[in-house]
């Protein structure tokens, strides 16, 4: 505890092995450091605050209980997010057994959010003064989807597109290995782009857009990991 | 029709890779070279990269832990019995969960046991046989039978 307050920034093993010496405050620092992103990983499942709290109380819980069986051979972050992923995919599975509704509004999908067949021809440039209300209608509608794809698809969309995680930390957090990874993640994009163009073609990229013969682009995304 | 499908799925995998920085030295100098030359290949890099604007504008929508989430947790914490007597209870449970198993096994086996022991698997469910359903007679013997009657016809006739 002393240690802790002296130095609050303790790596994570030093943090994991004051907990499992019976630190509260540990445990509290472990939390601060990683409540939000397990809340921002929940609320990619679930839209309901309070139950997204839950969910995380329980998640937080877990690695509590579980902490001792932390084998350290992987990133602390990568455990914390496969307990928070399997949280996240019970509570799916809950849900969809008692048929509650899990996404917000499901209007989307029928393609009221692209505007429907007035769509054609959309500018789709950044500098567009409707560019805003159409990079809005375009994360609608790729949150819709993605709510709506199989758990498998979502969950490696959620992992690479929303949380950024590398390929090799997606293999850490769903236990399998990087040619999965990419297949399923190559997989889950091309659902989604099938989704798109069948759903919200006005969305679609390159409706109506000609070839901006832009090179290539300067950095791949994900560079900053 | 988007311009991703324009190109092959060895191809769209390897932009989408370029995409997500996975490629690696060479791959990338190589996937460079390749998107300066190949107007196609840029197209489809330009479709990947709109499509996922949708998830870059989602990803800055978060949820954030509301105020004395950690109080909670804690609280929590301090209720849980200690480590030892948790991992008792998961093995107990465990073990609970294995008998559950072994019984419902010796069950289904008891079951196909009797089935088997009352005739009802050994040439009774399985051909048909406890059923009221019709057999056919072989086809050797109703030609037997038919030839056996052509005879008798023939023999009146020859009377």
């Amino acid at each position: 505890m002393f240690a802790l307050k002296q130095n609050p920034e303790l790596s994570d093993p030093e943090l994991i092995a004051a907990i499992l010496g019976g630190s509260e405050a540990a445990f509290g620092a472990l939390m601060d450091r990683y409540k939000d992103r397990v809340f921002r990983l929940l609320g990619r499942y679930c839209r309901d605050p309070v139950e997204c709290e839950d969910l995380a109380q329980d998640v937080f819980l877990k690695v509590f209980r579980k902490l001792d069986t932390f084998q350290h051979e992987s990133q602390f972050f990568t455990w914390l997010y496969r307990i928070t992923v399997n949280a996240a995919t019970d509570y799916l599975s809950r849900a969809s057994r008692r048929r509650l509704r899990l996404v917000e509004d499901d209007s989307m999908l029928d393609g009221s959010a692209s505007g429907g067949s007035g769509g054609a021809g959309r500018d789709h440039d950044a500098q567009s003064p409707a560019a805003p209300l159409l990079r809005a209608e375009l994360a609608a509608v790729t949150r819709q989807i993605v709510d709506k794809l199989p758990e498998k698809y979502r969950t490696i969309l959620i992992l690479r597109e929303f949380e950024d995680l590398s390929y090799n930390e997606i293999a850490a957090v769903l236990q399998c290995n990087l040619g999965t990874v990419e297949s399923r993640l190559f997989r889950a994009r091309q659902r989604f782009k099938e989704a798109l163009e069948r759903h919200h073609p006005a969305l679609v990229p390159g409706h109506g857009v000609p070839d901006r013969g832009s090179p290539a682009p300067g950095a791949p995304r994900g560079g900053d990991r | 029709m988007s311009f991703a499908q324009k190109v092959s799925e060895n191809d769209e995998r390897l932009l989408y890779r370029f995409l997500d920085g996975e490629l690696v030295g060479d791959e990338t100098v190589a996937c460079r070279a390749r998107l300066e030359r190949e107007p196609l290949l840029r197209q489809a890099l330009q479709a990947m990269q709109d499509r996922a604007r949708g998830f870059v504008t989602v990803r800055s929508e978060a949820m954030v832990a509301p105020a004395g989430f950690n109080a909670k947790v804690l609280a929590a914490a301090r209720r849980l019995p200690e480590r030892a007597a948790l991992r008792e209870a998961e093995v107990g449970a465990s073990v609970v969960v294995m008998c559950r198993r072994l019984l419902l096994a010796a069950a289904i086996l008891f079951g196909i046991g009797f089935l088997w022991h009352s005739g009802l698997l050994d040439g009774g469910l399985l051909d048909g046989r406890a059923t009221d359903s019709l057999q056919a007679t072989p086809r050797e013997a109703v030609d037997r039978e038919m030839k056996r009657l052509d005879d008798v016809i023939l023999s009146w006739k020859a009377k």
